[in-house]
């Protein structure tokens, strides 16, 4: 097994989000031979390969049977499961992926292609501004020494309190509107409502606490020395950041701007009520979601072959970047 | 003032390279203001000079954090306990919340998935991540549960729509084929109000077990081999060498595990909605609150209603939360 997508172990990971500690994994790698296994190769090992067998079958055939069903014709669909190699109809087709891209005769009224755009558009500042303000706010939590630093770091992450639900109707008022109180004008309207700009807006908040809870995590790992040296070399808080935080975030950075990136791509809800519809700018878990609810004969053929566009771009960021964002998952935790 | 009308334009761009360019732009942009921040950083005041360059630093955060979470937090608080006119309701939203069929219905629903989801994938993920320790394809194996964590939830909706397909119109789906070797099914799914809610239960065990598989994975390789070899030389059993070392010893992760997937259980949204599970009695929290906000006439008490629901999944959300945070602060305090 040489070719097989690998899940690398990762050999030290910070402490899980509230976790119970900090687990520390050692070097052994590929995992071969490390006790358990052995405990369980020598007396178990019949019924431990069934149970692995088992799920993993039940954990990849679902997204198999979706694949072999998006290149099947709507006839072939109609008429037996998609594991029935040789149904007897027209069999397999590139339509309908024909039909959600480029579009069949002329006819591109129902390519996903515009909403792939869209939701392009949307995870790269939705990513960018996140990671940027959490990394600024993780410096000065960590490295500068001002009172109440730490209870500003718990404020943070103990936002993961506020389900989404809570806030994302008054952030859609405030770019709509601005923030009233009375009579009195505090913040005037932001003109961002109709633009991707309040999907953004959006995103970027509600991500914060995650980021700077990774980001904070990781940083505090660097040895202070480090910093220090560059103090008595005459350095500044600004250049400190700049140029020997920055390089040595990298990984952290990169961890999180996958985790950020997958939980953008496949939001619906955040992107259902900033976007209210708005085909120009709503993301393509939208569309699919619209698609879903209208399944009224014409168009379901095409279903399968949608929700492959739409998950494939994430599926081929995860499986190149998945050691990041196993390296990400242990050190923080997801948000939800 | 100087025209701001083609970055208005811009802004609204309907064609690719208009929108991509205006998302790298506005990220550029962005990028350039933060670094003139860092230069005011080094410019701060003499005087009390740390705290001013502390201040700049979080100045970002702290408004990120003033749109999205205090002033949103307050607002919806505010507005669950008010009524249409914006006079103060005391709790009859509330009441209105557990006296309503429908909104009874979507809690009960809710309680029903935060019991079982987290605890099923939990205990799949360690099962599978117990049975793959050290085998041949190990990080194979376990790609292929963690691949479902990728695939969003409306994707996920059209795959297993696909699997509980129900026989008449279209070919039965896998399961309802299976179902049938064993005289069962169909599930009649969506529509059969009974089952929905569990049918739905086990798309949120699939996308979530892959998370459990890898963070318990990776605490069962950080057992102590010594111990686990120690129980073998006494004579104890896998089964009892995993019970009384492996799981106290795995314990802080699979808290962890727990409390992560139960939090996003209790937000599900996306899977109701996309299978219009609200209208077979598989209605929950998150989805109602979403339903009742898009019904709501502007100034009317929809809006308060659904900002009622939102203060419920909050409220269920805190223990979880107040938890993560005591031992996160246990934690620093032991460091």
């Amino acid at each position: 097994m040489t070719t097989e997508p690998a899940i690398d172990e990762p050999t030290s990971v910070g402490t899980a989000p509230g976790g119970g500690g900090t687990i520390t994994i050692p070097r052994t790698q590929g995992g071969r031979g490390t006790a358990v296994g052995r405990v369980r190769s020598a007396l178990t090992s019949r019924t431990a390969s069934l149970i692995a067998v088992l799920i993993g079958a039940l954990w990849s055939i679902p997204t198999i049977g979706l694949f072999i069903q998006s290149f099947r014709t709507q006839d072939s669909q109609d008429t037996k499961g998609w594991w029935n190699v040789q149904d007897g109809t027209g069999q397999y087709t590139f339509d309908n992926y024909k039909t959600l891209t480029t579009g069949i005769g002329g006819d591109n009224s129902s390519s996903l292609l515009p909403f792939i755009v869209n939701s392009l558009a949307i995870v790269i500042p939705a990513a960018v501004i996140p990671l940027t303000v959490a990394a600024l706010a993780s410096y000065a939590l960590v490295w500068i020494d001002f009172p109440g630093r730490d209870w500003i770091f718990v404020f943070i992450f103990a936002l993961q309190v506020v389900p989404l639900q809570v806030a994302v109707v008054p952030v859609l008022k405030f770019v709509v509107g601005g923030w009233h109180l009375g009579g009195l004008t505090i913040f005037p309207s932001t003109k961002l409502s109709g633009t991707l700009g309040a999907i953004w807006l959006a995103h970027a908040c509600f991500a914060l606490p995650l980021a700077v809870f990774l980001v904070h995590n990781f940083m505090s790992e660097i040895p202070r020395d480090l910093l220090e040296a560059s103090r008595i070399d005459g350095a500044s808080h600004g250049q400190i950041f700049r140029q020997v935080m920055l390089p040595l975030l990298t990984p952290a950075l990169a961890a999180f701007g996958i985790f950020q990136f997958l939980w953008v791509w496949n939001d619906l809800f955040v992107g259902l009520v900033m976007s209210g519809g708005n085909p120009d700018i709503s993301p393509i878990t939208v569309k699919i979601q619209a698609l879903i609810g209208s399944n009224s004969g014409a168009g379901t053929e095409l279903l399968p072959a949608a929700a492959f566009l739409a998950i494939i771009i994430p599926l081929v960021v995860f499986l190149s970047l998945q050691r990041f964002f196993v390296k990400g998952l242990l050190a923080g935790s997801v948000k939800g | 003032m100087i025209s701001l009308d083609w970055l208005n334009t811009w802004a609204h761009s309907s064609h690719w390279y208009g929108k991509i360019g205006f998302a790298i732009a506005v990220s550029a942009v962005f990028l350039a203001v933060i670094g003139l921040l860092l230069l005011l950083v080094d410019r701060a005041p003499k005087t009390g000079r740390e705290k001013w360059q502390a201040f700049l630093f979080l100045l970002p955060a702290l408004i990120l954090t003033l749109i999205g979470f205090v002033i949103p937090i307050i607002s919806t608080a505010i507005s669950s306990f008010t009524n249409a006119n914006g006079d103060w309701a005391g709790f009859s939203n509330f009441s209105w919340a557990f006296g309503n069929v429908e909104a009874r219905k979507a809690i009960y629903n809710t309680l029903k998935w935060v019991i079982i989801a987290p605890i099923a994938a939990t205990i799949i993920g360690l099962a599978y991540a117990t049975v793959i320790d050290g085998v041949r394809g190990e990080s194979f194996a376990k790609a292929l549960v963690f691949l479902p964590t990728a695939i969003s939830f409306v994707g996920a909706a059209i795959i297993w729509g696909l699997m509980y397909q129900e026989p008449g119109l279209l070919p039965s789906g896998l399961v309802n084929v299976v179902l049938g070797w064993f005289h069962l099914g169909p599930l009649g799914f969506p529509t059969n109000s009974r089952s929905i809610t569990y049918l739905l239960i086990v798309v949120m065990i699939w996308i979530q077990a892959g998370f459990a598989t890898v963070v318990l994975s990776a605490a069962i390789k950080g057992v102590p081999t010594e111990l686990l070899e120690a129980a073998k030389i006494d004579g104890a059993s896998a089964w009892q060498a995993f019970r009384r070392i492996t799981i106290p010893q795995i314990r802080p992760s699979l808290v962890v595990v727990l409390v992560t997937i139960s939090v996003a259980t209790l937000k599900v949204f996306d899977l109701v909605q996309a299978f219009g599970a609200q209208q077979y009695g598989g209605d929950t929290l998150a989805n109602l609150m979403f339903t009742t906000f898009k019904q709501a006439e502007p100034g009317t008490i929809g809006e308060h209603r659904s900002s009622t629901l939102a203060m419920l999944i909050f409220i269920l959300v805190v223990p979880f939360v107040a938890f993560q945070v005591r031992q996160m602060i246990d934690n620093r305090r032991v460091r």
